[in-house]
């Protein structure tokens, strides 16, 4: 018969089993009264020869191959049973252990979506991405200019296509509806065959269309497709205007098609268009190649580190600094898009494997405890006829009960953890990745479930085969020969809970000194209620210098006047961006040899009241005024890094002149009038740098950025600054709108996140490891209340008994410190790459880890203590 | 239960004893007791606590089949009888048993010799 079928009919068969044995015992006693015997001896007598009947009836189940499901059934409801007796247990253990799958299932997630999963393209493996390596300098750049570019397309024996990109920008969508800046992107012709991808209607760039001055062609992403072109079928050959330019539409790109290069999603595609000579600038390109099959990424780099001499010829002489000391190195693209966040993501993984740790021995304890109490019963079973594999399995399957509980708790909270963890990721990866639990994600949940499963009910079952069963029964009271035993494994389990807490306190301490030092670095001007926008003046309305120095004027005039506006100016670049460099000399002095980088220096056009919008202290000389018009001297101001740079000898560098586009026919002279002080550009991390203000009257641009300073939330602002730009020009669309706090916070929202997440985590392994502790002292009172009664009756003082107490504790818990610092010395040093300015033997928070520690293991102690000095000598005596 | 009527049964030969013993007709738990100790000349006793998870591990593995008949007594008893898969296991279980205790005999004789 099917074991279904068996389950169906246990009941008969029980009955069939007791009625065969029965029949056997009946016909023994019956041939012993044939032979004389008093029945009432012939029964004793059978029931000795007989033993146990349970046994007999349990071997014979045993015997049958379905008992390891009916036993499973009875085992589980048995569990059910026990977990419904102790509903606080089981509450506490579900969420403990829900808490430490949901972790892992939330990390794993990502892991699984950045690390594992391969790149949405045709062979992802294959695809590379070549930087260049600055040794000396410590630098590494993908930006790869145009002629080298060429000659590697041209000349490579490794690749089976070089594809390349070029900067994604952003420009102005006009046409049905109001006008939008939209991110495009242009790529070379092969793009999307070296990526493998199709598209979803017409066709990819002709190498006619992919050149200077060729047909003016775009391919739509899906989402534009949709969004502004209502999905129309028949949109291929229609145009699109972009920045006042007709663009005809030659294919669109599949739903699920994502872009590999950072920022923003392109949802234009333009031909790349790259000139073939370096005659008119320096393009610098993105590129990803696609390797022949067989060939090795070392191999790549070595065919194109001897190609890219060829190339030298083509770059202009301040480059040959460049080509002379860096290393070209060639890397998949999977590791160029997970590259930067590999390291917090184990640091992550680890830091839940921990607490996944923490809270197996967590439960594992518990059970240990509730073991011992419930040793009684498992002798009462033994003695009934259970062998102690059978026991062993009871207990396991409580553990596995518990932990699937646990798992499905787990996931629940690894869905939420996932939408948390998703901020995580860096953008331009997250273009690539659609992070959320998926199949291997249950898979990895379900694995670590039953792991966890196996971990905290092995404690238990340790100690349920190292005591004697029958010394349980006998002794009155629920205590088992191995109790000393069990003891030193609860306090082994509390102490390595402990030393995993440290481990993960520590971790989390150095990441938020890291952070509040990084939060502490000065920018240089002041973030606090100030907003800026960016506007693109489009060449064909605004060409000449003067109409966009009357644009100007006018916006801003009409900014002024807006309420709430304290201060407002125009540069040409975000304060915190680096932005474009001009080569400079210093009149009087010899000229800077042409490929002196340091005679490079960031420039940047500003209105008058720029340095009192950001509030940046001028430190000698004047600002800029109304005499910098348009008509007078040109002059400058320059920060204190210039000083610094140009004039070291203290001399004084007010009225020099600086030589502006040095070498270039456009050279002109700069008075300088003025010092500033330095902001910092490229974040917190970033250095300051030279630089040179111009007066925007002075040197206009099409690109402007709008800094306002405002009296309050520089959010309700935005509609009113919006409505006057469109006064202005209702074709001009106001882009990259964002306050410069919210700006700086992006740029350290990544180690806030790392700093946040991983401080959650220690906070939860503190909690469970003080749980711990708490669970293991206040058991070793229980279990003392006899003894703790008769010393008090014997006249012992209660702070005698509190001292009994705490020294288990202190034990415990500077056991697993010792462990932990130990753990944690080894171990943060594969946190130095994500930490700024802190050591990671750092003293300040190993002490106040350890200070933190000690504080909560004193209150786990304190509380069962108080409980132990409260005990009555009259009632503890009784209870023996 | 005296010691003196017990031999240890070696591995695997209380379920060629009970294949044999049933192999003489259905017959019921008890009586298969009482069969192998007659013909042991009660030298061997089967207890309950092997003999019946024996056959139920026999009646498992389908070498033996089993009904409710009523006994002399008129109780009703489970007799089991051998399956044609039972058969064939006793042949070749038996076959290997007299190998086995041929070859014993034999290595036991010689070393005895050798020692005498």
């Amino acid at each position: 018969m099917s074991w279904p079928g068996r389950l169906l009919t246990r009941k008969r068969m029980e009955a069939d089993l007791e009625k065969e044995l029965r029949f056997h015992f009946e016909s023994r006693v019956a041939e012993k009264v044939q032979s004389g015997i008093p029945e009432d001896e012939a029964r004793r007598q059978t029931r000795l020869e007989f033993g146990g009947i349970e046994q007999i009836k349990e071997a014979c189940r045993e015997r049958r191959g379905t008992l390891w499901v009916e036993s499973t059934l009875q085992d589980v409801r048995y569990a059910l049973r026990q977990l419904r007796n102790s509903p606080g247990f089981a509450i506490a253990a579900v969420l403990t252990l829900g808490l430490g799958i949901g972790a892992n299932t939330a990390v794993f997630s990502v892991v699984d979506a950045v690390m594992l999963r391969p790149l949405p393209y045709k062979a992802p493996t294959r695809l590379v991405w070549p930087t260049f390596q600055f040794p000396r300098v410590n630098m590494h750049t993908s930006f790869v200019p145009h002629p080298v570019y060429f000659v590697w397309r041209e000349e490579n024996h490794v690749f089976s296509g070089v594809a390349a990109t070029h900067f994604g920008g952003n420009d102005t969508l006009t046409g049905a509806g109001l006008p939008e800046r939209i991110p495009t992107m242009s790529v070379s012709a092969n793009f999307f065959s070296v990526l493998g991808r199709n598209l979803a209607r017409g066709r990819s760039f002709t190498a006619k269309e992919d050149r200077p001055g060729g047909p003016r062609v775009a391919i739509l992403n899906y989402a534009l497709w949709k969004s502004r072109f209502a999905g129309n079928p028949n949109i291929l050959g229609q145009l699109m205007t972009l920045d006042g330019k007709d663009y005809s539409i030659v294919g669109v790109l599949p739903a699920d098609f994502k872009c590999p290069t950072s920022g923003r999603e392109p949802q234009v595609f333009l031909p790349l268009d790259a000139p073939t000579n370096a005659s008119s600038g320096i393009w610098f390109l993105q590129v990803i190649a696609r390797l022949k099959p067989g060939v090795t990424l070392g191999q790549a780099a070595a065919n194109l580190s001897l190609i890219d001499n060829h190339a030298l010829p083509l770059l202009p002489k301040f480059f040959v600094r460049y080509t002379q000391d860096f290393d070209l190195k060639v890397v998949s693209l999977h590791e160029h898009l997970t590259g930067s966040i590999r390291d917090p993501l184990w640091l992550l993984m680890m830091a839940v494997f921990f607490i996944l740790l923490i809270a197996c021995a967590n439960i594992g304890n518990l059970q240990l405890s509730r073991g011992t109490v419930r040793s009684r019963e498992f002798a009462m079973r033994a003695t009934l006829g259970a062998s102690r594999s059978r026991l062993a399995r009871q207990l396991l399957t409580e553990s596995m009960l518990l932990s699937a509980m646990g798992g499905v708790a787990g996931l629940m909270a690894g869905i939420w953890g996932v939408a948390l963890l998703r901020s995580f990721v860096p953008r331009g990866l997250l273009n690539t990745r659609d992070v959320q639990v998926e199949a291997a994600s249950l898979a990895f949940t379900f694995a670590v479930s039953v792991l966890t499963g196996v971990l905290s009910g092995l404690a238990p079952m340790l100690a349920l085969l190292s005591p004697n069963l029958n010394d349980a029964l006998q002794s009155g009271r629920a205590q088992i020969a191995g109790s000393r035993n069990n003891a030193r494994l609860r306090n082994l389990l509390a102490a390595g809970e402990v030393a995993a807490a440290v481990i993960l306190l520590v971790a989390a301490g150095l990441l938020l000194n890291s952070f509040l030092r990084l939060m502490k670095v000065n920018s240089g001007f002041d973030p606090h209620n100030l907003l800026s926008a960016q506007l693109f003046l489009p060449s064909d309305q605004y060409s000449t210098p003067s109409q966009q120095a009357t644009f100007v004027a006018q916006l801003l005039e009409r900014i002024d006047a807006l309420p709430g506006v304290r201060a407002a100016s125009i540069s040409t670049s975000l304060p915190i961006l680096l932005q474009s460099d001009m080569r400079i000399g210093i009149e009087g002095r010899p000229s800077p040899a042409s490929n002196d980088l340091a005679s490079f220096v960031p420039l940047d056009s500003v209105s008058d009241v720029y340095f009192h919008t950001l509030e940046i202290p001028i430190l000698a000389g004047r600002g800029f005024d109304s005499r910098d018009g348009p008509k007078a001297p040109q002059v400058a101001v320059v920060n204190e890094q210039f000083v610094r740079s140009f004039f070291p000898d203290h001399e004084d560098p007010i009225g020099k002149h600086i030589l502006l586009a040095f070498g270039s026919p456009g050279q002109t002279p700069a008075t300088i009038i003025g010092i500033c002080a330095a902001i910092r550009r490229a974040g917190p991390r970033g250095r300051s740098l030279p630089q040179i203000f111009l007066p925007f009257a002075q040197s206009p641009s099409s690109d402007i950025t709008v800094l306002l300073r405002t009296a309050f939330n520089p959010d309700k602002i935005v509609p009113m600054l919006r409505s006057q730009v469109l006064a202005m020009d209702k074709n001009l669309p106001l882009a990259n709108v964002a306050s410069m706090e919210d700006l700086l916070a992006g740029e350290i929202a990544r180690q806030r996140l790392e700093t946040v997440a991983v401080g959650l985590f220690a906070a939860l392994a503190l909690l469970l490891a003080g749980i711990g502790i708490y669970g293991v002292i206040s058991y070793m009172v229980s279990q003392r209340t006899q003894e703790i009664g008769i010393r008090m009756a014997l006249g012992a003082r209660r702070l005698d008994v509190l001292r009994v107490v705490m020294r288990d504790g202190v034990l415990v818990t500077g056991a697993g410190l010792v462990a932990g610092i130990a753990g944690a010395l080894a171990l943060t040093r594969l946190l130095q790459s994500l930490l700024f300015h802190v050591s990671p033997k750092d003293p300040a928070t190993y002490g106040t880890v350890i200070a933190l520690f000690g504080a909560v293991a004193l209150a786990a102690c304190y509380v069962p203590a108080r409980r132990a000095m409260r005990v009555d000598p009259m009632t503890a005596l009784r209870y023996e | 239960m005296k010691a003196e009527n017990k031999f240890d049964l070696p591995q695997g030969t209380l379920d060629l004893l009970i294949l044999r013993v049933i192999a003489t007709g259905p017959i019921h738990g008890y009586a298969i007791a009482q069969r192998i100790q007659q013909m042991s000349g009660a030298a061997l006793r089967v207890q309950q606590g092997s003999l019946y998870p024996a056959l139920h591990r026999l009646e498992y593995r389908k070498f033996l089949a089993s009904r409710w008949k009523p006994t002399e007594s008129g109780r009703d008893a489970k007799f089991y009888e051998l399956t044609a898969k039972g058969r064939t296991h006793l042949k070749a279980e038996t076959e290997n048993w007299s190998r086995l205790t041929d070859l014993v005999g034999l290595i036991v004789k010689e070393t005895l010799e050798g020692v005498g």
